[in-house]
């Protein structure tokens, strides 16, 4: 039987990954990923997961666990932010590189200095080229899905997945989290049946020396797994959908429709963005919301479709890439370049460092797109200077 | 799981998903990087070289901890001929000599001797004769160092028969001590011939004669004297364990005499490992057991040792090796030369000096 429970956006990454039934989590304590770990430490502890749990003195070593872990074929789970994921980085190339498919819950976490817990998606963002997917969620129900939804993903084309979600405004803040039958998650989600393992007394192993002729193929079979999972991410999202109620894929359309103009969003500030919306409905604006929901692998043939044939683009960027622009903006830049009519597209950057991000906000940045016609500036929301 | 299939790679087409490879990485002998190789060493611990008898400590105390007391015990007899007596008289130089001393407070050598001697005679242990060698000795006087020279000869596979009234005189002992040392010498294989003989006499009769009285000795070294095939040493009464290897000594000069060799001064021992070789990190303080009774206070003293410059099958080097080249075979370290690229952490994490680099020829 399905329920209710009142989770926190942390919890609901803990219970996505006990409904996963993780084998091994290893993680080392960061606001403000933190609960998410120590829920899951207890459950172990309560022996209501049947996991290893490994204490680690860094998230380097966090992964490296989880390297460890899922290269002897075990579902393997880590979660992190900010810091603590920049200081993970070279280990998330070897969980790429080795093609196993690890799952990591990452709470956007602004970069210091100067130190900040709150949110931003710098720190993701700067991972985006390791060869992780990257799924940045909305809501407390989605957290969860999302996680039993990547394992899936991850295991069939044999890449990592980060699931991205704001710190605080999701982390630390409780919803309502349906929590779905365990015998129907373990069908939509069964064991994990690497193809191969290393096993002791076995002589196998991962990421030996690969020399100029053969290199070079596993990185094209890298990103050919990335564009696979492109098809399969929409294909397990609506397959979710036709179990569980909730159907997911690589974006969401929010009133499109008969939009003209489109404001692209990600995370928490699409449900900032879908109140604005709403209002501008009202004032009979045709507007409406492309919600980026994964990111690695980049839906370009979604997005071309989705916006081609719009009046102007609107981007939120609650990042920026410094001496460029937004991330999210150059990204669906260069995705729009090839379509046959030009859309003018306007970046936004705004929430840094765990900014509010109010309704306003965004009415004003529809507002300032109407009448804006060039292209190159960075307009920064609410800059005090 | 399911059974893992074979990669075969004919062309880059077979490629796995993965870049995962099968077989071992054992194909790859590392040893070839390799300019300097780490060797198990005997270095001799500062107790054994400070004991006049270079009685092997290290290795007696490392068997009494592996649980094998009566090997322990015989590891003892082969160069302490009467570890009772030397646990009533000796002044234990070892225990000076003890880099235990430098950490916390010697170990109880002594009283681990005798305890170890105690079990020797009670259960009639003897250290093994070497083969016989069809040669007669006369021992003439019944002083400890007459008695030590008896002991060896006999020890060494020589025949040997002693010419003395009484022995073990002017030392306070009981008669009933002095009686079960008799017997034990006996049963060893030391005959005790109650008959006078004078030196010059005997050496008509015997192959070798040691006396402890009235000759002149030459070198006091080797304890020869002007007369061919005449040895003598005498007790000094400073030093209980000296007086005994006098007659040790003089045992020695005598085999060499018989077998027609040169006869040459004792060697010296390996270099001795200091309290500065030692890597203390790997011990805790520890009490000292002064009065060992039972063997479990024997073993728990015998823990405290640091087993200088002998390999007590601690498993550092193996634990710590990161090449795992470090093998372990029959309860000791084999290094693997195939594999072991010669970076010397087995060596520095040694807690007891028992390993060394060397240069590569």
């Amino acid at each position: 039987m399905s329920y209710k429970k009142i989770l926190t956006g942390n919890h609901a990454v803990s219970y996505g990954a006990m409904a996963s039934r993780v084998q091994v989590i290893s993680a080392y304590p960061i606001t403000p990923q933190t609960t998410i770990v120590e829920l899951l430490s207890e459950l172990v502890a309560d022996g209501k997961l049947d996991a290893i749990f490994t204490k680690v003195e860094s998230e380097h070593s966090a992964m490296s666990a989880c390297v460890g872990a899922a290269g002897a074929g075990a579902r393997a789970f880590t979660a992190t932010s900010a810091q603590g994921l920049a200081l993970m980085h070279e280990m998330l190339h070897w969980a790429a590189g080795a093609r196993l498919p690890i799952v990591l819950a990452e709470v956007n976490r602004a970069m210091a200095p100067p130190w900040s817990i709150w949110t931003d998606q710098n720190d993701s963002l700067a991972q985006r080229d390791v060869g992780w997917m990257q799924f940045y969620v909305e809501s407390n129900q989605e957290v969860f899905d999302t996680v039993i939804q990547a394992y899936k993903i991850a295991e069939k084309v044999l890449l990592p997945a980060m699931i991205v979600l704001d710190a605080f405004v999701l982390s630390h803040t409780s919803e309502p989290v349906e929590i779905y039958d365990q015998e129907k998650i373990d069908e939509y989600l069964p064991p994990y049946k690497p193809q191969y393992y290393i096993e002791p007394g076995k002589g196998i192993g991962y990421g030996a020396l690969a020399k100029p002729d053969t290199y070079y193929e596993f990185r094209y079979k890298m990103q050919r797994a990335m564009e696979e999972a492109i098809p399969i991410i929409e294909e397990e999202g609506k397959l979710f959908g036709e179990m569980f109620g909730r159907k997911y894929g690589l974006v969401e359309e929010f009133m499109l429709d008969d939009a003209d103009y489109v404001i692209v969003t990600s995370a928490t500030v699409t449900s900032t963005a879908r109140v604005a919306v709403q209002e501008l409905r009202k004032r009979g604006k045709k507007v409406g919301i492309l919600k980026m929901r994964a990111v690695r692998p980049f839906p370009f043939e979604k997005i071309r479709k989705v916006l081609s044939g719009r009046k102007k683009v609107a981007v939120l960027d609650r990042n920026i890439s410094f001496g460029y622009h937004g991330i999210f903006y150059q990204e669906i830049k260069s995705a729009m370049y090839t379509v046959e009519k030009p859309v003018p597209i306007f970046g936004y950057i705004l929430g840094l460092g765990g900014r509010d991000v109010r309704v306003e906000d965004i009415i004003d940045i529809y507002n300032d797109m109407e009448n804006r016609t060039t292209m190159e500036d960075i307009v920064w929301k609410g800059v005090k200077l | 799981m399911d059974e893992q299939k074979p990669i075969l790679i004919k062309s880059e087409k077979d490629l796995p998903e993965a870049p995962i490879s099968q077989g071992t990485s054992l194909i790859n002998k590392t040893g070839s990087w390799r300019n300097v190789r780490p060797v198990l060493v005997e270095r001799s611990a500062p107790c054994q070289n400070a004991c006049p008898l270079k009685v092997y400590i290290q290795s007696f105390i490392d068997l009494l901890t592996r649980g094998e007391k009566e090997k322990a015990a015989i590891e003892i007899l082969k160069n302490n001929p009467f570890p009772l007596l030397t646990g009533k008289f000796c002044p234990a130089k070892c225990e000076i000599g003890c880099n235990r001393k430098k950490y916390d407070e010697p170990v109880a050598i002594k009283a681990l001797e005798t305890f170890l001697g105690k079990i020797a005679y009670e259960k009639s242990l003897f250290a093994p004769r070497m083969s016989i060698l069809n040669k007669k000795a006369a021992v003439i006087g019944g002083t400890e160092t007459a008695m030590s020279c008896a002991y060896f000869l006999n020890l060494w596979g020589v025949d040997v028969t002693v010419y003395a009234s009484d022995i073990f005189n002017g030392l306070g002992l009981s008669n009933a001590d002095i009686e079960k040392e008799k017997k034990r010498l006996t049963e060893f294989g030391v005959r005790f011939s109650d008959g006078h003989m004078e030196a010059e006499a005997a050496l008509s009769e015997y192959d070798a004669v040691f006396t402890d009285r009235g000759a002149e000795i030459l070198d006091n070294k080797l304890k020869n004297t002007k007369i061919k095939g005449l040895f003598a040493a005498f007790p000094e009464k400073k030093d209980f364990a000296r007086d005994l290897y006098a007659g040790k000594r003089a045992a020695k000069s005598m085999l060499e005499f018989m077998m027609g060799e040169e006869i040459r001064p004792d060697e010296r021992l390996p270099r001795v490992v200091s309290f500065n070789d030692i890597v203390t990190d790997y011990f805790e303080p520890e009490n000292r057991i002064e009065y060992i009774e039972t063997l479990e206070d024997a073993v728990k003293e015998g823990n405290r040792c640091f087993s200088c410059g002998h390999c007590n099958s601690c498993g550092n080097c193996y634990v710590f090796c990161p090449d795992n080249a470090i093998t372990w075979v029959n309860d000791y370290p084999v290094v693997n030369y195939d594999y072991c690229k010669g970076c010397g952490v087995c060596v520095n994490e040694c807690p007891r000096s028992a390993l060394e680099m060397i240069p590569e020829r």
